[in-house]
């Protein structure tokens, strides 16, 4: 046969042509003009690639639900030599991502604070919000629909672990005078962020595509609720 | 607990999406009247398509060089619906409902051993060799399993050669 380079010449060239004869078929006088109802179909799907990460972000959790559940505490050896304290917490890396896993620290306290941003860039304001027990999640949302999202997790009983994705760069920052780490991912397909601990050991986070400076303002403005 | 956090989402796939929307609902629409030859299900193929180009819309080429992407896909759908409608749901590698005929008379013959492979074979080598993606991607794009994907390609390559190797014994 000819050679590969041919071959894709000639793919290429005939999904060129399959598509001119398509479109030298059409009617130039007709138009199609869609139906209401799949003029909503449409629209409906269109409001949902809006927010296609956070939908693949709950598929991947549950995927590492399976993993570590599979792996046991077998990650945990993974890469030693990138593991480091983070106050109450551990930070790992397995494969592409960082892992916070809490080291046994517990607040101790029977009501736990709830937090929220006291600063936001300005445009964003409070969305959704859900939580599950010790973590919370919450979303800001400017009229441009870019996400800022902020989440806290207290610490409990060493069973808690939390995952952020991608290849990034790690860097020391400060929040006040606590240190915190600055997570800054290799592919603007990732937004940056920032984390934390509080006084009584809660983790505490906030991605989005903002300044370091802004991360660190934003993070430096929490408040309880 | 195990919690997983990532990046958020900008409004640029979605931008994307209408876009290719705009651009390319008339033509995908005459693509899959001409498989089906019916307004409503034709509106139900292009959905259809619309709902598999959103899935991958991250992966899915610029709207200034999708629109031949947007063919494949809706023709798939197209082609499913009518198997549907056909109650014929079984096929073989070999085999596969009519799509879009295109005659090709031009002087290049691997380009005429392309067209003679079954829609879903040339789909499946569009996709891989002018788009460029991998098995993975094109089984989720066309909605068949991956080990499906992976024998219409070896079987559309293996065609592709008995086709061109016979057309060259006969010149």
């Amino acid at each position: 046969m000819s050679t590969d380079e041919h071959l894709r010449e000639a793919v290429s060239r005939s999904l060129d042509i399959f598509v001119e004869r398509i479109e030298a078929g059409m009617d130039q006088e007709e138009h199609y003009v869609p139906s209401e109802k799949l003029e909503q179909k449409i629209r409906k799907l269109s409001r949902r690639t809006k927010r296609p990460r956070l939908h693949r972000v709950m598929h991947r959790a549950a995927s590492f639900l399976l993993a570590a559940a599979v792996a046991g505490a077998v990650w945990l050896s993974v890469d030693v030599q990138a593991r480091a304290a983070f106050f109450g917490w551990i930070r790992d890396r397995y494969e592409a991502y960082v892992v916070y896993r809490n080291a046994g620290g517990d607040a101790g306290t029977s009501v736990q604070p709830e937090y929220e941003l006291g600063w936001v860039p300005n445009g964003y304001s409070m969305g959704r919000s859900f939580g599950d027990g010790g973590y919370t999640y919450i979303v800001y949302e400017n009229a441009e629909k870019e996400y800022l999202t902020f989440s806290y997790l207290y610490a409990s009983d060493g069973d808690t672990s939390l995952f952020y994705g991608g290849e990034m760069e790690v860097r020391k920052t400060a929040v006040g005078d606590r240190t915190a780490e600055l997570l800054l991912p290799d592919s603007s397909e990732n937004s940056p962020a920032i984390i934390w601990t509080g006084d009584d050991d809660t983790l505490f986070y906030i991605s989005g595509y903002l300044s370091e400076d802004e991360l660190v303002k934003a993070a430096e403005h929490i408040k309880e609720k | 607990m195990i919690i997983c956090l990532q990046m958020i989402g900008t409004d640029e796939e979605r931008t994307k999406f209408e876009q290719i929307y705009e651009r390319y609902f008339g033509l995908m629409f005459h693509i899959a009247y001409q498989i089906l030859g019916h307004y409503q299900d034709s509106e139900d193929a292009v959905h259809q398509a619309f709902v598999s180009i959103a899935e991958n819309i991250i992966k899915a080429p610029d709207p200034a060089r999708a629109k031949g992407y947007v063919s494949i896909i809706v023709e798939r759908k197209a082609i499913d619906m009518l198997r549907k409608r056909k109650r014929h749901t079984v096929t073989t590698l070999d085999d596969d409902l009519p799509g879009v005929e295109v005659k090709y008379d031009g002087d290049d013959f691997l380009m005429t051993c392309i067209f003679e492979l079954t829609p879903l074979q040339r789909q499946v080598i569009w996709l891989k060799y002018h788009y460029g993606y991998d098995l993975h991607e094109i089984a989720k794009m066309l909605d068949i399993s991956l080990p499906w994907a992976i024998q219409v390609d070896q079987r559309a390559k293996k065609k592709l050669k008995k086709l061109y190797e016979e057309g060259d014994e006969q010149v």
